[in-house]
């Protein structure tokens, strides 16, 4: 074969390549998955309503099963309702997502956003407002209603009954404890009900065995959830609407409180001396393999604590403070009211009918059937914890508790991003010894000041 | 101590330095390979260690968790075109800004700097406007979506390195070439592109790696998991308040081996064709 008739072989075959990359390309282009509108919203008419459920986890079957099975559940009992999920990685590659997709018209109709940008969206018109779904599903305003149409996603009164998020989940949070670790060592676990002082001797008791008491880790700035709820027992909700309108200021005696006693858990030695370098996974892997006495965490961790400790698990909602503020019988039961509606469903009735009908059941029995059988709080229901999941009900042991009641709302997930992201860092420098407590406060009052 | 006994101890400590300079850039690697055979306990226990056993565990949990085969497919095709085209692009009008005699040099200055000005752009500035023309041009979520702001991203790089190449050719093979009758298209195709080879292949590599790394603009205009590139396979073992690392380590290894194969054959053309478009001009 002569040397012109290679070049024109090797040029077919080139043109052919390029045809068929373009082809393949072709089938895609300028689409959704089959069946979703261009423009990134869902489609109507016909007998099948079609919608986009946006959410920030990647692999929503392996990573969040709960959520998964529940949409599943939901398509099967809505055939005439088609569901596309829309996934991101991770909740900020998701605000910023959702920001590009409000402001080029392309929202999914149902999606997951932070209370922060959710605000920023609602007031320029990109989300709904949902106080009439209550009267739609009356079992949900029965349950719930009342909480959402009073207190604003801030933590303020809620002076015009307007809402705009419906709950995601049920955030509960606390300290998982190792019982083996505390029997080992002769030491009385903490229960509900332990104040400050006594905890800082069981601190002390661990710290000299050698054994690290919570399990923390600094690089995941925000796994500092059980100190959130604390903040609550010194006043966090009673000052935060105060210090927003500039009558009161972060750097207060209370708060000031607050963090002396984070600091006091430093000097006594309660916290990892890696803490600085660990995330909260490893942190977790720490306290499950019998490294830690107890890791701050939450009801999502409690399906892998049941499996590697089972019933040698204990739940704790945390110490109480003498020099505290309000009821200090509390624990961590909020609700993270990330569920969001896009504005343009409203303009279509056979989509907002679906969005409706969506809402009912994520909000109803069935799905917190699922939900409780993956070891994750219901919503709007009673939870009963299932047989095999021993850690699960340790926790609910401790949302039964009598003479304790739920915290509704979590100091980081009702502040602006930058007092949150301050927050975090605060609470972490304060255990790391890099902040004083007054440094703390003061950290946030700048933050305040500033944003 | 003589001369050449001088020179043979200095080449053989720059020798032992250099062989840990490798150890040092090659350890992040190995490492790597180490871990993928860890269980997530492992890695988190005794993340120096070698693995206790040759665990595959995660290498299965990455090919059931990750459609890899579609997603190579999709980054090949997303290569291709974006490399393809944005040379064909480059090495016309870095020729067309070296050769052509402007009236006006200014504007000739002027086109030049334009067509180098993303060099101090981050393209992740861009990523707004870039969506927004994505939407507006129904492209969303398909691979033009990409193809079209990676060739933007490599213009100035190419340019810098292919203007500087052609600035240091001598016109006359050209003039003798022309004289000799030779079009414009075979003048770029016979005689051009065969002599910047150096300058060709260190701008395919680099640009083929850039496409395969590239995760900030794909996860943004990428939507439908059939359409993913491999940059976005890591991301997938991340939960809200979980993360696999030991399936992100092996979704890493799968990724980046075909990378380093490919580097690895073209590497020795790498400094020809960084030095010959950086130096000259």
């Amino acid at each position: 074969m002569n040397k012109k008739a290679m070049k024109r072989i090797s040029g077919l075959i080139l043109a052919t390549l390029l045809l068929g990359t373009l082809t393949a390309c072709g089938g895609n282009a300028g689409g959704k998955g089959e069946g979703a509108a261009e423009d990134g919203s869902a489609e109507s008419g016909g007998d099948t309503v079609k919608l986009t459920f946006g959410i920030h986890i990647a692999d929503l079957e392996k990573q969040e099963p709960q959520t998964y099975e529940v949409l599943k559940a939901f398509e099967e009992a809505n055939p005439d309702i088609e569901l596309e999920i829309l996934s991101t990685s991770d909740a900020d590659e998701q605000g910023t997502q959702m920001k590009l997709a409000a402001e080029s018209g392309t929202l999914p109709d149902i999606f997951w956003c932070q209370y922060g940008i959710a605000k920023e969206m609602y007031d320029a018109g990109y989300i709904m407002e949902l106080s009439d779904f209550l009267e739609y599903d009356t079992r949900v305003n029965d349950a719930i209603g009342e909480q959402l149409r009073t207190v604003g996603e801030d933590g303020s009164e809620n002076e015009t009954g307007e809402f705009y998020g419906l709950p995601y989940q049920k955030l509960v949070t606390g300290f998982w404890y190792n019982k083996t670790v505390f029997e080992e060592n002769n030491i009385e676990p903490p229960h509900n009900g332990t104040t400050f002082e006594e905890f800082l001797e069981i601190v002390k008791a661990l710290n000299e065995k050698g054994i690290v008491t919570i399990s923390n880790g600094a690089k995941t700035t925000y796994s500092d959830w059980a100190f959130q709820a604390m903040f609550v027992r010194y006043g966090f909700l009673e000052h935060i609407n105060a210090i927003r309108n500039g009558e009161e200021s972060f750097v207060n005696e209370d708060f000031l409180n607050y963090f002396e006693m984070i600091d006091e858990l430093r000097e006594a030695g309660a916290f990892p001396s890696n803490i600085t370098t660990q995330d909260y996974f490893q942190a977790k892997e720490a306290f499950l393999s019998g490294n830690a006495a107890m890791l701050d965490s939450g009801q999502w961790d409690s399906a892998e604590i049941n499996e590697r400790l089972g019933d040698q698990v204990g739940f704790w909602w945390g110490p109480t403070f003498e020099n505290g503020v309000g009821d200090q019988n509390v624990g961590m039961q909020a609700f993270t009211n990330n569920l969001r509606v896009s504005a343009e469903v409203e303009e279509d009735q056979a989509k907002k009918d679906a969005v409706y009908r969506f809402l009912s059941f994520w909000l109803g029995e069935e799905a917190d059937k699922i939900r409780v059988q993956y070891g994750v709080n219901p919503l709007t229901t009673v939870p009963e914890a299932g047989e095999d999941n021993k850690a699960y009900a340790a926790m609910l042991s401790a949302m039964n508790e009598e003479g304790w009641s739920g915290i509704p709302l979590q100091p980081d997930q009702i502040v602006t991003d930058v007092i949150k992201n301050t927050l975090n860092d605060a609470i972490y420098g304060v255990m790391s010894g890099i902040y004083s407590p007054q440094e703390a406060c003061e950290s946030l009052q700048s933050a305040q000041e500033n944003q | 101590m003589t001369n050449s006994a001088g020179s043979k101890l200095g080449r053989r400590i720059s020798g032992i330095v250099l062989a840990i300079f490798t150890l040092i850039w090659m350890f992040p690697l190995v490492w790597m390979f180490f871990m993928s055979f860890k269980t997530n306990s492992e890695i988190y226990a005794a993340p120096l260690s070698l693995p206790q056993h040759l665990n595959l565990d995660n290498f299965a949990r990455a090919l059931e968790t990750l459609n890899i085969g579609r997603m190579y497919v999709n980054t090949l095709i997303v290569a291709v075109l974006s490399v393809g085209l944005g040379f064909l692009v480059t090495f016309l009008s870095s020729y067309a800004l070296c050769r052509m005699v402007f009236r006006n040099k200014k504007l000739q200055r002027g086109l030049l700097r334009f067509f180098q000005l993303g060099l101090m752009i981050s393209p992740f500035i861009l990523l707004f406007p870039i969506y927004r023309i994505t939407v507006q041009g129904n492209l969303y979520n398909s691979i033009w979506s990409l193809v079209l702001p990676y060739i933007a991203t490599q213009v100035s790089f190419n340019t810098l390195l292919m203007y500087n190449f052609f600035k240091g050719l001598p016109a006359e093979i050209e003039e003798a070439a022309l004289i000799d009758g030779c079009n414009l298209p075979q003048l770029l195709g016979r005689l051009i592109l065969p002599m910047t080879k150096p300058v060709v292949v260190t701008v395919i590599v680099f640009n083929v790696l850039y496409v395969w790394n590239e995760y900030p603009i794909a996860s943004v205009l990428l939507r439908d998991e059939s359409m993913y590139t491999l940059s976005m396979g890591a991301s997938m073992f991340k939960g809200a308040y979980s993360v696999d690392n030991a399936g992100i380590i092996a979704a890493s290894v799968l990724i980046i081996v075909p990378e380093l194969i490919f580097y690895g054959f073209l590497q020795r053309y790498i400094v020809d064709g960084m030095v010959a478009g950086a130096v000259k001009g």
